[in-house]
């Protein structure tokens, strides 16, 4: 560009300069020139392609100066050679648009190329993120209806579930074969819903003495919150309380009753027992 | 045959006297066409809106046109021609120029896009 430039200047000032330069050389140094001048751009990249029209008007152009040089008395030779150097730059600007031309159509492809790629990256990352968010949806729906089956209640806590004494082995504190297995639900929806606390509270019938009945069912519900933290859920959500036999639910007077009165109850902090039911 | 030599005489006479009139006549026409084309092209490229180094261009297209115009007032029909001729050209280039900026700015758009 800066060529350009300095070529338009060189051009524009070549009427005030011509004269006296022109004074200085013969008529056929200064035609020579020229010639050398359209002959040095027609070999340039595109400019005998996109400016040869321009160019074959300078070459015709020669002859008329040559004439105008030899009987010049009113300076037209000098016009003649600003024509000529203007046609020799719009013939290489000419090319240079030819060029840019081909740049920027080149340009546009690019950039339309590149905006169907991002388009199309983020059609699949919406894709995507749509069949994630679908797939959680239908794992919390398949935990909720897992969770379903614990029939929770609702408590002044939260949601409370109940684990009987036929988990435990009689009299001890650890869980039988296969009552982990039944806590596996509530361990998976703990894991998916790491902001809901549980609060676990052993109980006991009233047979025994209180400090025996104490310690069991705190071992019991000590029991349970293990057995979570060894699915997966994090000690630190889970608090286990003893409450021995001082909370009974049912007569202790009868096996029925004191059946009923064995029990861990598992209550998820804060949350409605509703929200489990099969309509939610 | 004497009047036939003066016929002659006054035919020839009065080519000689013609000639150089109808030559001038042609140079006067050729100026006025080439006056009205370079004002075409000058009046395209200010309507186009030529700026920046283009504008200068169509500036020193416009001042050789004056002169142009002052020459074939002056009735020297033949400078005016070429001066003609070198504002036509400059017009050319001023509209070429203006084209190559907006295709560089355009480039340069897309490339920063």
């Amino acid at each position: 560009m800066n060529k350009l430039i300095f070529s338009l200047a060189a051009a524009t000032a070549l009427a005030g300069a011509a004269s006296p330069v022109m004074a200085d050389k013969t008529d056929k140094l200064l035609t020579d020139e020229y010639r050398e001048k359209i002959a040095v751009a027609r070999a340039e990249p595109g400019v005998a392609e996109y400016g040869g029209v321009y160019l074959d008007r300078a070459s015709d152009r020669i002859a008329k100066l040559d004439k105008k040089l030899d009987n010049d008395k009113s300076g037209q030779a000098e016009a003649v050679a600003g024509e000529i150097n203007a046609l020799i730059e719009t013939a290489r600007t000419r090319a240079r648009i030819a060029m840019l031309k081909k740049d920027v159509e080149e340009a546009k492809a690019r950039a339309a190329a590149s905006t169907n790629d991002k388009l199309a990256n983020a059609q699949a990352t919406a894709a995507t993120a749509q069949a994630e968010a679908a797939a959680a949806q239908a794992e919390a729906a398949r935990l909720k209806a897992q969770m379903r089956d614990y029939q929770l209640k609702q408590t002044q806590l939260g949601a409370t579930l109940v684990l009987q004494d036929v988990v435990f082995e009689t009299g001890k504190a650890d869980l039988k074969p296969g009552a982990a297995q039944r806590l596996q639900p509530l361990a998976q929806y703990l894991q998916a819903n790491p902001n809901v606390k549980v609060r676990i509270d052993g109980h006991t019938d009233a047979q025994g003495s209180d400090a025996y009945n104490q310690q069991l069912s705190q071992a019991r519900a000590q029991s349970v919150r293990n057995a979570l933290a060894g699915m997966g859920v994090s000690g630190d959500r889970i608090t286990a309380v003893g409450h021995g036999e001082s909370s009974p639910i049912a007569d202790n007077r009868n096996a029925a009753g004191r059946q009923q009165n064995r029990r861990v109850e598992v209550t998820l902090v804060g949350q409605q027992a509703d929200s489990f039911a099969a309509t939610s | 045959m004497r009047n036939m030599v003066l016929i002659g005489l006054a035919a020839a006479s009065l080519t000689a006297l013609a000639a150089p009139g109808a030559a001038l006549a042609g140079d006067e026409e050729d100026a006025r066409v080439a006056i009205a084309a370079a004002k075409a092209k000058l009046d395209a490229a200010e309507k186009a809106g030529v700026g920046g180094a283009a504008g200068d261009v169509l500036n020193r297209s416009r001042t050789v046109l004056e002169q142009a115009n002052a020459k074939f007032g002056h009735d020297e029909d033949r400078h005016a021609i070429v001066l003609a001729h070198e504002a036509d050209a400059l017009a050319d280039l001023a509209t070429a120029t203006a084209e190559m900026r907006t295709l560089e700015s355009e480039r340069s758009k897309i490339a920063v896009n």
